[in-house]
């Protein structure tokens, strides 16, 4: 049976962006979702699982950061990863939120897009090391 | 007719000289009585005839021979008896005036009196017994007599005789007269006398008084001549000039007791004294007086002198101002004018005088050097708006010298633009009307430069409240305005650091897009649906980023000097994309209501986009948690109209009076510098707008600019 590619959803406010990032996660074999709004993100996380997520940070309505709490509460089995034109890698709350494993990485715009590719397969493998870490818990219980 | 009491005054007297008369007569009433007595108690009426005939014959000797004329009658009035002495009285003889009656011997009016008398003795028991009567003479002349008279009664009472004494009285009469006449004439004469006395006394009077009068008006102006040398004496005394009366010997006649005060010498020690040994010898020398002196004694023209110090001894030296005045002699007869007698010296003491023109000079200097030193133009003018005084700032901005401007109005040194504009406001300012407090009007440089001037003026007025001169102090505001461009410039980089935390997003974003397509399109060039959707973002990205750099250029270049029609909301919409990053990172939604073809306004471009880039910060600034900013403009009748209403925290009532002031400030020290609204207090009145604002505490605040349009510019 064929392997099913890892989901990963994208939100970011600009299409452009959406559709650079979509093209190249898609390329590298990833099932991509995209969507504009913080709200539709939630929705769409509620219905289905996804491995990984790619957000910008700075979204109208919603605070990136604050997405990514709710995120992190509301499916605690996607891995984030944080992107923003807004923040540097350097920054406190970057820091902070990494610390606190919020988002397991940060992509500062522009990028190269093996930047994006190492971060979806860092994502991708944490979200299967939590994965196999429950099975090896739940089968040895 | 003499009143009747003298008369009998007169006859009282003469009675008492004739007293043996009177005592016969009392004698004789007496024996009457007797008589009487005796034919009372005798019955028989012919004892009582033969008793009278005997008695009649008893006495008859003693009447014969008595010089008063001795009468009697019976009771019808018809003589019974007269005594021989009648004769002499009247010229007839005792038969002849037997023989008349009463109304022949008596005159009417003496007649009248003796009825009277009679009927008077007749009624009444007594009688009057004197009695005046003024009988006829024979010849025809008459005589007063006066006469007693007495009733002779028969026992049974009835009158029988009457007995009557008459003598002459006409020498009496005749001296009574005289004296009478005598008084009468004496009081003529008295009165006569009185009269002329009185008018002697009159006349006396009268010259005693004019010469009371002369003597008076002698003593008058005798008093008044005292008075006026009194008066002139004190004058010469006290006033404040020194007088010295000379001679043609030039020795000193007269001094009054200013000279002798002034120069501290005594009277005697300088009367008769040679001028020159009363005035020092430098003086004289300086002076040459003795010879002016001489000079007027040969002309008898006054000498205007001049000034001179003089010292008396152990004063301090003081200024005179002298004079030389011929004092002529009256005229001899014959001559038209007296020749000179004497010339007087009069200096007056103007040391003070010297002393506060000195003074008033240094005030003015001194005021004259505070106006030049003003860093003002202080422009003094005539009522008429010609240039009096043009101060030394004055002539450094404009490059004019004083003299040269002097006379010129000031409208013709502005600019020409600007001439109308002064020329109508020194008009205001010269009526008193209200004129703008301070002007802009921009001078116009000897070398042609225009030079930025903020003008205040102000009028002065004389006693009467004329205007009779105008002040205009003129700022050069060439360094304020370029130090105001230097703050807007740097509160516009201070703002561009605000917004560059924005700008940096807004410009990654579209580079990140780019950069990202193009790498898709190096790995998948065959791919041509993405080849041609990556293409087409690296162009739109590219386009974006530039767009921003050219905004935020535009943004922080230094503002245009010219004013141009713009359009109000074209920059509104340049601005708020500059911002639109900013506004998504604050989570602050926007709202435009922008009203389609509004008329244009006459302004700066960037410095207008400055002042909304402010406002729509400050409102940024206003929600940290995020709100709403509604931007809108409006036509209005003078104008536009734009509104920024943001959802924030709201100014307190204590600052909205601060808000605009320079450096006010709320924010962290660092994070603002409290300029931003003050700049653009002062943009907005550099195009002759407003800027006020609402604010609610807590409810968020309106910032409303109001822009005037250009009439009939479309």
């Amino acid at each position: 049976m064929k392997q099913e590619l890892p989901r990963i959803l994208i939100v970011d406010d600009e299409p452009d962006m959406c559709w650079v990032l979509e093209n190249i996660l898609r390329l590298t074999g990833y099932a991509v979702t995209t969507t504009t709004t913080g709200a539709e993100a939630l929705e769409l996380l509620a219905g289905e699982p996804y491995t990984a997520a790619f957000v910008d940070v700075k979204l109208a309505g919603l605070d990136g950061l604050e997405l990514a709490a709710l995120i992190r509460q509301q499916s605690p089995h996607t891995v984030l990863v944080l992107i923003s034109g807004y923040f540097y890698q350097e920054d406190k709350i970057i820091n902070e939120g990494l610390k606190k494993e919020l988002f397991i990485g940060f992509i500062s715009k522009p990028f190269n897009l093996e930047e994006v590719r190492l971060m979806a397969r860092q994502a991708v493998e944490r979200a299967r090391e939590e994965n196999h870490a429950k099975d090896s818990n739940s089968g040895g219980g | 007719m003499r009143p009747k009491s003298n008369h009998r005054g007169e006859v009282r007297k003469m009675k008492d000289q004739g007293k043996t008369k009177e005592q016969l007569l009392d004698e004789l009433v007496k024996l009457r009585h007797r008589i009487a007595e005796l034919e009372a108690a005798d019955t028989a009426q012919a004892q009582v005839e033969e008793t009278l005939r005997e008695s009649e014959r008893r006495y008859r000797l003693f009447a014969e021979n008595a010089s008063d004329v001795i009468w009697t009658m019976d009771i019808d009035l018809r003589f019974t008896y007269v005594s021989p002495s009648v004769t002499d009285m009247l010229g007839y003889s005792v038969e002849e005036v037997m023989a008349q009656t009463l109304e022949d011997l008596l005159t009417p009016a003496s007649l009248e009196v003796a009825r009277d008398a009679l009927a008077e003795a007749l009624a009444v028991v007594k009688a009057r017994d004197l009695f005046e009567l003024e009988l006829n003479r024979k010849d025809g002349s008459t005589v007063w007599t006066e006469v007693k008279m007495t009733l002779l009664r028969a026992p049974d009472g009835q009158p029988v005789r009457i007995l009557g004494v008459a003598r002459d009285v006409t020498e009496r009469r005749e001296a009574e007269q005289a004296l009478h006449r005598a008084y009468g004439e004496l009081e003529t004469r008295v009165q006569e006398r009185t009269a002329e006395l009185a008018k002697v006394n009159e006349a006396l009077r009268a010259e005693i008084a004019e010469r009371e009068r002369a003597e008076e008006a002698l003593q008058e102006s005798k008093r008044q001549l005292e008075s006026r040398e009194r008066f002139i004496t004190n004058i010469l005394g006290s006033i404040p000039t020194s007088l010295v009366v000379i001679d043609r010997a030039l020795r000193i006649v007269s001094v009054n007791r200013n000279f002798l005060e002034k120069t501290r010498r005594e009277e005697q020690a300088t009367l008769s004294r040679k001028v020159e040994e009363v005035f020092p010898q430098v003086l004289l020398k300086y002076t040459r007086l003795d010879e002016k002196v001489q000079e007027i004694f040969r002309t008898g023209k006054p000498v205007e002198g001049g000034k001179f110090a003089y010292r008396a001894p152990s004063l301090p030296t003081r200024t005179y101002y002298y004079r030389l005045i011929p004092l002529s002699l009256s005229p001899r007869p014959g001559e038209v004018e007296g020749g000179v007698e004497n010339v007087m010296l009069l200096m007056d003491d103007i040391t003070e005088r010297e002393q506060l023109g000195e003074e008033v000079r240094r005030a003015e200097r001194h005021l004259a050097s505070v106006v030049d030193s003003a860093y003002d133009l202080v422009v003094s003018m005539d009522s008429e708006g010609r240039i009096l005084t043009w101060n030394r700032a004055a002539e450094r901005t404009s490059g004019f010298r004083p003299e040269v401007v002097k006379g010129q109005y000031l409208p013709g040194l502005c600019v020409e633009e600007d001439q109308q504009k002064m020329k109508s406001w020194l008009t205001q300012l010269t009526r008193g009307q209200f004129a703008k407090k301070s002007i802009e009007i921009n001078l116009r440089t000897k070398g042609g430069e225009e030079v930025p001037i903020s003008w205040v003026g102000s009028r002065m007025l004389n006693d009467d409240r004329r205007t009779v001169g105008l002040v205009a102090v003129g700022r050069d505001l060439t360094e304020r305005k370029r130090l105001e461009a230097q703050l807007i410039q740097s509160a516009k980089l201070t703002s561009l650091g605000v917004m560059a935390g924005g700008i940096a997003h807004e410009i990654r974003n579209p580079l990140a897009i780019s950069s990202a397509a193009a790498q898709l399109l190096l790995e998948s060039p065959e791919d041509e649906e993405l080849r041609e959707g990556a293409v087409k973002r690296i162009h739109s990205g590219i386009q974006r980023a530039s767009y921003i750099i050219e905004n935020l250029l535009k943004f922080a270049r230094p503002p245009e000097e010219r004013m141009v029609s713009m359009d109000i909301d074209e920059a509104l919409e340049e601005t708020l994309s500059l911002l639109a990053n900013q506004l998504k990172v604050q989570q602050v939604e926007l709202r435009k209501y922008l009203a389609p073809d509004l008329l244009p306004v006459v302004g700066n471009k960037s410095l207008l986009e400055q002042v909304f880039s402010n406002m729509i910060l400050n409102a940024c600034n206003a929600m940290p948690e995020g709100g709403t900013l509604t931007v809108a403009t409006l036509a209005t009748k003078a104008g536009v109209e734009i509104r920024f209403a943001d959802t924030g925290v709201g100014v307190p009532p204590e600052h909205l009076v601060a808000i605009f002031d320079p450096f006010f400030t709320t924010m962290p020290v660092g994070k603002g510098t409290g300029l931003g609204l003050s700049i653009s207090y002062s943009i907005i009145q550099q195009h002759q707008g407003t800027i006020e604002v609402e604010s609610q505490e807590g409810q968020g605040s309106t910032f409303i600019v109001r822009l005037p349009v250009t009439p009939g510019s479309k």
